[in-house]
């Protein structure tokens, strides 16, 4: 079974936050303005923050998702099952099932659930511009990123239909797709083989926050001290 | 006048759940179409992305122009072929639906899953009139026995989005 996992570059990223916008399109979440930005309601399932790191001057742009924990801290609290690691590492969100108690925004450690505190809307003119494949969340649900796990769903599909196997290109989220400075790297963790298992055992490799033992499987690169 | 008051309660809940429990009034399709008399040609002919698509698709008058080169004797006026097949879409009324959240795909379960459309749709090859609401009334019991049964994936986000 693929464990999927992601690897970004902080040496390569730019910061320019174009994984930002293609999550935003790709995922159908709706704009933000000041207003809600300035109450922290931003609706965005990536986002850069500002990060100390050793050996580095000022503080680095890193970029931010959920970060499909191995021990999500989010899923223990959900009275619902909800939120749930699905067999495949990724830590799922069932819209249907939430109630939007909060408690997973509240426990997790990366502050990267987000809740729906209104209907989302879209200019009319965008109406027509929907990600077919992704659902729109109605208000009082928590979203948050899912490694665009739609698109592994019509990946296998497709393979599936070719009759053949699915080949580490089939499956690619969205903000890794559009990444201009090639900084990030997706594929699966349990593949020996994979540029993923390979970047992730290397010397440059650390997680978020690791000491809290979430154990990521986002997995950041940058040079040492 | 007070012992009357329960049973009056009840009579007014009963009639008040009763009248919203009623399945709603089955919808007028824009043309009496047969599908018992089109049934040899198969499902997919007319529903084109049933086997090979995410959406089976309604079929328009390009798709009855294909073997139709006049008006049908029956089931349709002269001139609401004439309508049809000059550039007016047909409006057919939608019967079976699942919600936002499911995301589903015919040819995950026709090809892959190698399931009958009657599995979901009911027996479309006995009837003579179009159906006014879903043939078979689905749930997420539907899915899940069937995923059950067939050693189909249980995971949550494989069919929720
Ligand atoms: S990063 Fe947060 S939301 Fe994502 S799995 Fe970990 S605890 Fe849950
Ligand atoms: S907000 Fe939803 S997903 Fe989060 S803990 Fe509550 S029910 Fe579970």
């Amino acid at each position: 079974m693929a464990r999927w996992g992601l690897v970004i570059d902080l040496d390569r990223c730019t910061g320019c936050q174009a994984c930002v916008v293609a999550c935003k399109h790709e995922n159908n979440l709706p704009f933000s303005t000041p207003e809600t930005a300035d109450v922290g309601r931003m609706m965005t399932w990536i986002g850069l923050v500002n990060a100390e790191l050793p050996g580095r001057p000022g503080p680095s742009a890193l970029p931010l998702m959920c970060q499909q924990c191995d021990r999500p801290p989010c899923t223990d609290v959900c009275p619902t099952s909800a939120t749930y690691l699905n067999p495949e590492g990724i830590v799922a969100q069932i819209y249907p099932r939430c109630i939007g108690c909060r408690y997973c925004t509240n426990a997790c450690p990366y502050a990267v659930k987000i809740f729906n505190w209104t209907t989302p809307e879209w200019p009319e003119s965008m109406a027509e511009m929907h990600n077919p494949d992704v659902s729109q969340r109605p208000k009082g649900v928590v979203e948050k990123c899912t490694f665009c796990h739609h698109r592994l769903i019509t990946a296998r599909e497709k393979a599936r239909a070719a009759g053949r196997d699915l080949a580490p290109e089939d499956y690619v989220p969205a903000c890794v797709q559009i990444c201009p400075a090639e900084a990030m790297v997706f594929g699966d963790l349990s593949d020996p083989h994979s540029d993923v298992a390979a970047l992730a055992g290397g010397p440059r490799a650390f997680r978020w926050m690791e000491e809290l033992g979430t154990q990521p499987k986002v997995i950041y690169l940058r040079e040492g001290e | 006048m007070q012992r009357y008051a329960f049973p009056v309660i009840v009579a007014v809940v009963v009639a008040v759940v009763w009248v919203f429990a009623l399945p709603p009034a089955p919808l007028a399709q824009p043309i009496a179409f047969n599908h018992a008399k089109h049934a040899t040609v198969g499902c997919v002919l007319c529903h084109q992305g049933a086997a090979a698509g995410a959406r089976a698709g309604i079929p328009q008058a390009d798709t009855c122009t294909r073997c139709h080169a006049t008006a049908p004797g029956r089931g349709i006026s002269e001139a609401a072929w004439t309508d049809i097949t000059s550039g007016k879409p047909i409006a057919w009324l939608r019967v079976t639906r699942l919600p936002d959240h499911v995301a589903f795909s015919h040819r995950r379960h026709t090809g892959a899953g190698q399931l009958a459309c009657a599995s979901c749709h009911g027996d479309m090859t006995q009837r003579t009139a179009p159906p006014g609401r879903a043939p078979v009334r689905l749930v997420m019991d539907t899915c899940l026995s069937c995923h059950k049964r067939e050693g189909a994936s249980e995971d949550c986000a494989g069919c929720h989005r």
